[in-house]
């Protein structure tokens, strides 16, 4: 399976060098922290594999509890607000972040080692908050003429990735690993469907930078 | 309680199935649908513009028309009508008598040709816009349209003055398209035209208590609006219009110093 793997580096990797191929496209908008939110993505990925080789896995753990998970939250819900920049979206990027947080401290001092469906609290409140965003910026474009020209708006690809792989892969990440271990067959089909998820956002990001209309 | 678990496990990837397929359909749904919309607008505008290129074209066509008549009647006429005259007095010169052959024919052909001349100039202007005024044309109109039973225009024309037959032929096509309007899109039962003179300045207001329409939607997408600001504009005169959903539609065009 690890070929898989693979293949998902190499769709992060794409992603990322297309956002700097098309950097024209992106420089004078919000978009342009995106190719270097990729790049990070790309090189905490890189680092988490190699910290596993070396088995230096509780530092891989802190890495992506403390670091890589919070920033793609914050990240991501930043820029749903960097769309509109109206005070609705502050507002949410206000309310989801505190909630989020809240949840990953709770999480932390009250949570620890407790082996039940709250293994991934503040994972799955942090996903609930991305699928609202997403879902808010597809109520306003189906309503919208914009709807029209979907192909050009890079927020649609993205929205899309994003929906796709969190709300896609919520029941298997938010599951306990006791559970995992009832339904051995069901949960390595579902692994593998979580990295087919993880690689089909990162196309879909590619695909935005592509065809992303420049301004 | 695993066999819970695992039911509302099953039951959770379920429903975020269900969820992104019910998107995915949801949103292809939505855009088939506005699309659909768009094309057809496109259709229509697409339509409206040709027509709207077709009157402009006739409208060029009528102007050319009045130019070439009014330049036959004003300068080659006239010029053939001295011509004419000549003939005749060299006919009816004595000193000229061994010509009176060669001249008679002149002047019988110039005479022909002037018959000839002003049929094609009366041909190509209309007839009764070049010798009744506005006020006639309109009462003219006001009769017909009342005929109908369709509804009532009543017109009250103050200014009885003579205008050009460019300015006669837009005001009155102003006032065909309005009273079209007013049947056509609004059902109006009632019409009031006013033409009246104030201070140089001729006032033609024309008001129907049809259900009129929302000015911020259709003053874009009527081509009859459009057409009617046009001739009104190239008169160098301005118009008002005033509309309201359900209250009727006034328009009121003013034209200083009309000639």
């Amino acid at each position: 399976m690890d070929y898989l793997r693979y293949i998902l580096f190499f769709t992060e990797l794409v992603a990322m060098v297309a956002g700097f191929v098309y950097w024209d496209k992106v420089k004078n908008t919000p978009w342009k922290w995106f190719p270097v939110y990729l790049f990070f993505i790309f090189l905490f990925e890189s680092t988490g594999e190699l910290l596993i080789y070396f088995s230096y896995d509780d530092i891989h753990l802190f890495m992506y509890d403390y670091i890589v998970i919070p920033m793609q939250f914050i990240f991501l819900y930043t820029l749903f607000y960097l769309q509109d920049r109206n005070e609705n979206s502050k507002k949410w990027l206000i309310f989801l972040s505190s909630v989020y947080f809240a949840s990953l401290c709770f999480e932390k001092i009250f949570l620890t080692g407790a082996n039940d469906w709250f293994n991934q609290f503040s994972y799955t409140i942090g996903v609930i908050g991305l699928v609202m965003l997403a879902i808010r910026y597809f109520d306003k474009l189906v309503h919208s003429e914009s709807l029209l020209l979907f192909k050009s708006d890079m927020m649609f690809w993205v929205a899309s990735g994003i929906l796709f792989f969190y709300l896609g892969t919520l029941p298997f990440y938010g599951v306990p690993d006791s559970l995992k271990g009832k339904m051995p067959h069901f949960m390595n089909m579902y692994w593998i469907a979580t990295i087919l998820l993880d690689m089909t956002m990162y196309i879909l990001f590619t695909l935005g930078f592509i065809w992303k209309r420049q301004k | 309680m695993e066999k819970t678990e695992i039911i509302l496990f099953i039951l959770l990837f379920n429903l975020i199935l269900i969820f992104l397929i019910g998107s995915v359909i949801y949103f292809v749904y939505q855009y088939r649908k506005r699309k659909i919309i768009y094309d057809n607008e496109k259709v229509e505008t697409s339509k409206k513009h040709k027509l709207e290129l077709l009157k402009a074209q006739v409208d060029g066509q009528e102007q050319t028309m009045q130019f070439i008549a009014r330049e036959i009647h004003d300068n080659v006429t006239q010029k053939l009508t001295l011509a004419s005259l000549y003939s005749q007095m060299m006919d009816a010169d004595e000193r000229l008598h061994a010509f009176k052959e060669n001249i008679q024919p002149i002047s019988h052909i110039l005479e022909s040709s002037l018959v000839e001349l002003r049929s094609l100039s009366k041909a190509l202007i209309d007839n009764s816009l070049q010798q009744k005024t506005i006020g006639e044309l309109i009462l003219e109109e006001t009769r017909i349209v009342n005929s109908t039973g369709m509804t009532y225009v009543s017109a009250h024309i103050e200014d009885h003055a003579n205008l050009s037959v460019e300015m006669k032929s837009n005001l009155f096509r102003v006032v065909q398209e309005f009273i079209q309007n007013s049947l056509k899109h609004a059902q109006a039962k009632k019409i009031e035209i006013n033409l009246t003179r104030k201070n140089h300045q001729l006032c033609l207001s024309l008001r129907d208590d049809g259900k009129g329409f929302d000015m911020n939607t259709s003053m874009e997408k009527g081509m009859g609006l459009n057409n009617m600001k046009r001739r009104i504009e190239s008169l160098n005169g301005s118009f008002e219009l005033i509309s309201k959903k359900d209250e009727g539609t006034t328009m009121i065009i003013l034209l200083s110093n009309p000639t």
